[in-house]
């Protein structure tokens, strides 16, 4: 078989001649290794014709390909990284022609690595690496992150800050896997000084910004800023496609529903549509039900679901979310037992009048409740109901004092007396 | 990611080894949810985005007044047993 390393050298050297940016990205793209179609085994090819510098990326790539035919998925993570640390070289001597094959580089690494670590999980013969590869990785895209932010290139078109964004959304994608939040804090330090000098989201490829807006809103929810979380995916949303379900992105656009649903419920109020649940199956699975319980002010239920979630919620930093949505849901709650009370003149002759014990009977009824009224009764008259007028008259006072309910406290009496048109407002923010 | 992922058969520029995994189950939750990486470097338009159709993703119906569902039932007879002076 005829030895296909020199047309690829000779394919390279074309891309580098010419900056041929998409070019040189394919050339050291994984996916395309397979044009060797037979072991590459010796890397020392005429690479003369080439500049040093280019010479370990070059070998680099071609390790890496020759590493994943033999299936040594490690050995191929080590060649990866050296070959970003070659490319890495490049970049800061090169202009932003090169990014494109940066990026490809970037991407191939983080997947390799990934497997690496996924492969000494599963095999218990090789031995602990000191830390994971995904970590050894994210040191090298670090490095191309601070070549690209600190570019010097005054032409714009030229620079390569363009590339930042990218970055961020990769190495956030590796923090957030490990859990740690403090190097993304120190990665949005970063970048904090040099915003001015930065490109708008908008003069970026679609997918960076996208990729970007994303990682960045689940920083901001672990930071407990979820009108900015809030912002930062619609705009996600919006760039991939709005309310339009897109065909080739619905993964991603799942990803963003799934994150946003919560906290677009927290800030505005506004619940997931059937259309939305009919064509996202995950973000339905996740929060079909527990969306309808919390209208239906139905609290059992509600944490029933939340605990089932979990694990999701805690992964994605929503937890928190669910903690004050847990509150509306009270909130709703008092709203059903008022529109109940209205209908039941004989016990409650001033329907703005709620005594705190109705309100200590619903927030008990929910907690315990079941669909079967006969265990219902059964429990209650095995004596396990806890009237807990304290419980009820402290959230009362924190939803008025939050504009949730109008009205005031009798506490003497122990009585609610709501505002006779407007008991409880439509609200569109949170406190 | 297996060997076969990483090297397509023929060198086209298909998109990510990651697109062509296999839809997995929706209702487990223990599984990695990782958002998925953008392969291609531009997208411009509406063809490459592939929209399907369109409609309404909100519903505003938070603040309805409805009782009639099983949960406001059994609220209501469960109030009805409330004391009051």
């Amino acid at each position: 078989m005829r030895n296909p390393v020199p047309g690829y050298l000779q394919r390279f050297y074309d891309s580098i001649s010419h900056k041929d940016s998409i070019s040189l990205g394919f050339q050291l793209w994984v996916a395309n290794g397979a044009f060797v179609n037979k072991p590459v085994e010796n890397t020392d090819l005429g690479l003369a014709q080439f500049e040093a510098h280019w010479r370990p990326v070059i070998i680099g790539y071609l390790n890496v390909v020759k590493n994943i035919q033999n299936n040594k998925i490690i050995e191929a993570f080590e060649c990866s990284n050296t070959l970003l640390k070659a490319m890495n070289r490049i970049a800061e001597k090169e202009d932003d022609w090169v990014l494109t094959a940066l990026k490809t580089v970037v991407r191939d690494l983080k997947l390799l690595a990934i497997d690496a670590d996924n492969e000494v999980k599963n095999n218990l013969s090789i031995p602990e690496p000191t830390e994971k590869y995904i970590q050894v990785a994210a040191r090298t895209i670090n490095r191309s992150f601070t070549i690209c932010l600190n570019d010097k290139e005054e032409n714009k078109a030229r620079n390569k800050k363009k590339a930042v964004y990218f970055f961020i959304a990769q190495m956030y994608s590796i923090y957030f896997s490990l859990s740690n939040y403090d190097l993304a804090g120190s990665v949005q330090k970063a970048c904090q000084q040099k915003m001015n000098e930065l490109p708008s989201l908008k003069e970026i490829p679609k997918g960076n910004a996208i990729s970007y807006l994303y990682y960045n809103s689940c920083l901001c929810a672990n930071d407990g800023a979820f009108e900015k979380a809030y912002d930062n995916l619609n705009q996600a949303l919006q760039l991939i496609g709005g309310a339009a379900i897109s065909i080739k992105y619905k993964n991603q656009q799942q990803s963003i529903l799934l994150m946003l649903v919560p906290i677009t419920f927290l800030i505005t109020r506004r619940l997931p549509s059937q259309y939305m649940l009919d064509n996202f199956p995950k973000v339905k699975a996740m929060y079909g039900d527990i969306f309808k319980y919390a209208k239906e002010g139905n609290l059992k239920n509600f944490n029933v679901h939340v605990k089932k979630i979990e694990i999701f919620l805690l992964r994605k930093n929503l937890y928190l979310v669910f903690q004050q949505i847990k509150t509306l849901v009270i909130c709703r709650l008092f709203k059903k037992t008022y529109l109940n009370i209205k209908t039941l003149p004989k016990i409650f002759p001033i329907y703005y009048q709620l005594p705190l014990s109705a309100f200590a009977k619903a927030l008990d009824f929910a907690n315990n409740y079941t669909p079967d009224s006969q265990k219902m009764e059964t429990r209650r008259n095995s004596g396990k109901v806890n009237f807990d007028l304290d419980a009820a008259e402290c959230f009362v006072a924190n939803m008025i004092f939050s504009g949730w309910i109008k009205g005031y406290i009798s506490h003497s009496k122990s009585v609610v007396v709501v505002s006779k048109s407007q008991p409880f407002p439509k609200l569109v923010k949170l406190v | 990611m297996s060997k076969e992922d990483q090297i397509p058969a023929a060198p086209v520029a298909t998109p990510a080894a990651a697109a062509s995994k296999p839809e997995k189950e929706v209702q487990t939750l223990e599984e990695d949810d990782e958002f998925e990486d953008f392969q291609e470097e531009t997208w411009l338009d509406e063809h490459d985005v592939g929209k399907q159709d369109q409609g309404k993703l909100w519903d505003e119906d938070w603040d309805d007044e409805d009782v009639e569902d099983d949960f406001a039932q059994q609220l209501k007879s469960e109030l009805a047993k409330v004391q009051t002076k």
